[in-house]
């Protein structure tokens, strides 16, 4: 496991006052300690093996950091206070992308090319979803969403508890950070995981050739051979990756299927395009992960009137990254094509944004937000919810912010249960702590 | 253990392969673990006292003998380090700054980070270099131990105190003077969220992870209501707000806000009433002696014997094995208790163990140190450079460090970033990862190439050949600095010297053959070639690879 590293730089830089809350807070709200949910100590090894025929949906994970405001990308314009609290970036329903509206709810008109997926059932949303309760601090935020320890018993992420419940296959691409070499809190703990910029940049240097490779492969495995497995077998997996990896070409020369064009000057597209080369070079990939930052829209997040001007030059940030966000899922879903029956996407973000919008066309940090849901067993083409809408009326508003009224927990729950294999027994270990099937609004079908 | 010679490796067996508590099925055909470690009690002592081998500390150890060398690096203040000192008193004058000369340099905007950049570069450099290795390795083990994450917000003026004042102050002393001082010290106050803490609303964070992390362990029998009694107990530990008169060059207060921190005990905040924790009583005195009942939970816990367990664990854990023996730290907590929390009996109990002697092949070198282990072997030193003003003025002196400091964290694994209180973990499993192996080989290769940091940055001095002077690694350089002055006259003996040099040992003969298929060369075959030209490509361009394998195999990958 590459361990994730305090990095300032990646965290989103904010100005605004943190509405800090207390561990004692927290404890309170999430009741006794359970003794069996207590981390042990990491001090003792163990190794576990599993079968590699899994069967599930490769899950991948978009990490929205920064608070995405999820009113400005599914929105709420039938909410009589919704023009009301945004007045210059509120969206009418004469605006919103045709084919997506109904009588409460349309998606932003940036994200028009995911439109023909939402009419095909295959792209969704769960609105009005979030953490258990709100934390407005970026940090603390994503700590706990990626962590999924509400009652601080665990130092581990939810993603890891996924491959210890399911178990290790000997797959080094079993479960990968995308775009970046340092994996995100939800891999941390004692499972491994693989992080790379690039699938171009995962080769040995010193190695510039396939002759080259094959001279280091031989003369390291044939090093690691008498090793105990605590050396030879990563070393192994690793040899076999940068082997698998070459064998896939380089990312210039790949050729997307169904028409696709991944744009290479975004980087969301370029660490997509890598995914789908490893689904479809079927290595074991179970769980992906990118992140896709800068939602941090305090100001410039772009007045309403330019927000279908796609490919405008004037500073419309909401727009132009939902527009980048949008054409990378087109590009993927359509290179995948049926290949996306075996595939889930789902978005998070630490927390949406204050209802009413601020002073300089943006928003600060809030509370309930949107999720996306991309794939073949997705039930699109609709906005879930828990319940009625909670309304963005004052005295439904918390502290100012939507409510969620869909913990997020259940919407990765039945994702993980519907689609990735994961038992009922084994969701208790992933998420200890969460609201039960009965709170699953129905975002995904199971897999047959 | 009185006095007399480290017990010997004789007889020992590798259990690295067979964890005491292997779960479940290892995958099929799994190899029996043989041996690459040479079990030379010298060498197996440098592997896990210090960040790794050098030729130079080989001689050191054999001439004292190992005993002595370990008693010499247990009292760190009688092994010159004249070096070291240097160096630091012409780089990083900075880390003496209290908090007030933090702020009141014009230097720094607020929240720089310059003060966190010269404690992570400085423990890079003194893993690197200072003489005192096993205190630079405790220094570590502490910092973990007692996790205050760097860099981090709320630290960035005071983590090199911490460091200073806490961690190495304390490293070979007593535990209960270095739990107290964390306690009391204004980065660990922020960082677990105790200066926040009141009688109304207390912040059970360091309540928590003192008992979790810093002492008993999370399986001491302690409950939910344990820990909400050690934040009450601990209530009045806080940080006051100073406002001295920060004047500019003008006279002019620089600005108003501008404060900083020190450590207070506020009788305001405490929780005056006695609240029991595992059964104790504590908090007895008024609120006026809060903080006598702080220091008394606090030493409390350090004298517990579920913490000199867990201590002794810990320990044993990082110097033994990832399964150290019950024994072992059976004794080594009975040491910790008969001599009042003194870490020095702890560690002069470990090394002297026949569990220890034994335990060769028992640890994997995480990315730390194994990066910083080829540095050392590889010989590379800081540049004497010439005297600069102030070191923020010419930053570049510190570009070679910089560079490692990035690689270490691409690896996951630089000094302090931890972004948790629980410590980087200490035990192989945690670190196997295909990027993580891949990130050591392409930096073995790229620091024995000179890629990066580059050969020609003048901030590191990459050895000279003793034969011709020439700044190794280029080109036939490398090849004088590596390959004894009597230079091979076969392609055997060439693998062997190199291995030699760099690991203080000779390779199998199946490695060794390896190594030379990896060369296209057989062990017998003559060196023809004009040595003195050092025209053949293993000499010259080429040796760089042939070096990195030998970083890249498990005889350096184990310690």
């Amino acid at each position: 496991m590459t361990l994730r590293t305090a990095r300032p730089g990646a965290r989103p830089s904010c100005d605004c006052a943190q509405h800090g809350f207390t561990r004692r807070q927290l404890f309170a709200r999430a009741g006794v300690l359970g003794a069996a949910a207590a981390a042990a100590p990491l001090l003792r090894t163990h190794y576990a093996w599993a079968d590699s025929s899994y069967t599930g949906d490769t899950l991948v994970v978009l990490s929205f950091r920064g608070g995405m405001d999820g009113l400005s990308v599914v929105v709420p314009y039938g909410d009589p206070a919704y023009a009301t609290l945004r007045p210059t970036i509120g969206l009418s329903g004469s605006q919103l992308l045709s084919g997506t509206v109904d009588s409460m709810f349309g998606l932003h008109p940036a994200l028009a090319p995911l439109q023909s997926f939402w009419t095909a059932g295959t792209f969704g949303v769960v609105h009005a979803c979030g953490l258990p309760a709100p934390d407005r601090s970026h940090f603390q935020a994503t700590e706990e969403m990626e962590k999924a320890s509400f009652d601080g018993s665990l130092r581990t992420g939810w993603l890891d508890r996924v491959l210890g419940v399911r178990g290790l296959t000997g797959s080094s691409f079993q479960a990968m950070e995308v775009g970046d070499n340092l994996p995100p809190d939800s891999l941390l703990g004692p499972n491994p995981e693989l992080a790379v910029y690039s699938l171009d940049d995962f080769k040995l240097s010193g190695a510039d050739n396939d002759a080259d490779r094959q001279q280091w492969g031989t003369a390291l495995r044939a090093l690691h051979s008498g090793a105990a497995t605590a050396l030879r077998q990563p070393a192994d997996t690793t040899l076999d990756a940068i082997d698998t990896v070459a064998g896939l070409g380089q990312a210039s020369d790949y050729v997307a299927e169904n028409g696709a064009t991944y744009d290479t000057n975004s980087s969301l597209a370029t660490a997509l395009r890598d995914v789908a080369r490893l689904i479809k070079a079927n290595v074991g990939l179970q769980i992906a992960c990118i992140d896709y930052g800068d939602w941090d829209m305090h100001v410039g997040l772009g007045p309403a009137s330019t927000a279908g001007n796609i490919g405008g030059t004037d500073d419309n940030w909401m727009r132009d990254h939902l527009d980048e966000l949008a054409k990378a899922l087109a590009a993927f879903a359509t290179d995948l094509g049926t290949r996306m029956n075996d595939v889930t996407l789902v978005t998070l973000t630490e927390f949406g944004r204050r209802a009413e919008e601020n002073g300089d066309h943006g928003v600060d940090h809030g509370y309930g937000t949107a999720v996306m849901l991309l794939g073949g067993g997705v039930a699109g083409g609709q906005v879930h919810l828990s319940g009625p809408w909670p309304t963005l009326a004052d005295p439904a508003l918390i502290d100012g912010d939507l409510n969620a009224t869909t913990d997020y927990r259940s919407v990765l729950s039945e994702i993980l249960s519907k689609r990735c294999r994961v038992s009922s027994g084994d969701l208790s270990s992933v998420f200890p702590g969460a609201p039960g099937s009965s709170s699953w609004v129905g975002a995904v079908s199971a897999k047959a | 253990m009185g006095a007399g010679a480290l017990v010997t490796a004789a007889g020992g067996t590798s259990l690295l392969a067979v964890p005491a508590q292997a779960a479940t099925p290892k995958p099929p055909g799994s190899p029996t673990s043989h041996r690459y470690l040479a079990t030379d009690p010298v060498l197996h002592l440098i592997r896990r006292a210090t960040y790794g081998y050098t030729p130079t500390l080989e001689k050191e150890v054999r001439a004292v003998g190992t005993r002595t060398w370990l008693e010499q690096q247990l009292a760190p203040s009688t092994v010159s380090d004249t070096t070291m000192d240097a160096i630091l008193a012409k780089h990083f004058p900075r880390l003496n700054w209290t908090i007030r000369q933090v702020w009141d340099t014009n230097q720094f905007t607020n929240y720089s980070g310059d003060m966190m950049t010269d404690t992570l570069l400085a423990t890079v450099a003194r893993s690197l270099w200072s003489k005192r290795q096993l205190f630079e390795v405790m220094v570590e083990f502490w910092s973990n131990h007692l996790n205050v994450t760097c860099p981090s917000d709320s630290v960035w003026d005071n983590r090199h105190l911490y460091d200073r004042d806490v961690i190495r102050k304390h490293a070979l002393g007593n535990f209960k003077d270095m739990l107290l001082a964390s306690a009391k010290h204004p980065a660990m106050l922020n960082y677990l969220n105790q200066a926040e803490s009141t009688k109304d609303q207390p912040n059970e964070n360091y309540g928590r992870e003192v008992l979790e992390l810093h002492t008993v362990g999370v399986d001491a029998g302690y409950d939910e209501n344990d820990i909400y009694a050690s934040a009450k107990i601990l209530t009045g530990l806080t940080l006051k707000n100073l406002k001295p008169p920060y004047d500019d060059n003008s006279g002019n207060p620089k600005n108003a806000s501008w404060t900083h921190l020190e450590y207070y005990y506020d009788t305001t905040i405490h929780y005056p009433s006695p609240v029991q924790v595992m059964g104790h009583t504590f908090n007895t005195h008024k609120a006026s002696g809060g903080e006598a009942d702080a220091n008394a939970y606090l030493l409390w816990l350090a004298r517990h014997p579920k913490t000199a367990q867990r201590l002794a664990l810990k320990l044993a854990t990082h110097f033994v094995s990832d399964n150290p023996p019950d024994s072992l730290v059976t004794r080594m907590a009975n040491a910790y208790t008969a001599n009042d929390t003194a870490i020095v009996p702890v560690l002069r109990t470990l090394f002297t163990s026949r569990e220890f002697a034994t335990s060769v092949e028992q640890k994997v070198k995480r990315p730390y140190e194994d990066i910083v282990g080829a540095l050392r072997t590889l010989g590379v030193t800081q540049s004497p450079l010439p005297d600069v003003p102030a070191v923020s003025d010419d930053p570049s002196w510190r570009d070679g460090l910089q560079a490692i400091y990035w690689q270490l964290q691409d690896m996951g694994h630089a000094p302090m970033n931890w972004p948790q209180p629980d410590g980087y973990p200490d035990v192989a499993v945690s670190w196997q990862s295909s990027s993580g192996l891949l990130g050591r080989w392409s930096t073995h290769m790229s620091h024995v190439a000179g890629w990066w940091p580059s050969a020609s940055d003048k901030t590191l001095t990459w050895p000279k050949s003793p034969v011709d002077g020439k700044k190794y690694p280029n080109q036939s350089s490398l090849a004088r600095y590596l390959l004894p002055a009597t230079l091979p006259k076969t392609w055997g003996s060439y693998v062997d010297g190199l291995a030699v040099r760099l690991l203080g040992q000779t390779l199998r003969p199946e490695h060794k053959t390896a190594v030379l298929a990896f060369m296209g060369k057989s062990a017998t075959g003559a060196i023809t070639q004009d040595l003195t030209a050092y025209n053949d490509g293993w000499f010259s361009w080429q040796m760089p690879k042939v070096v990195a394998l030998i970083l890249d195999s498990p005889y350096h990958e184990m310690r």
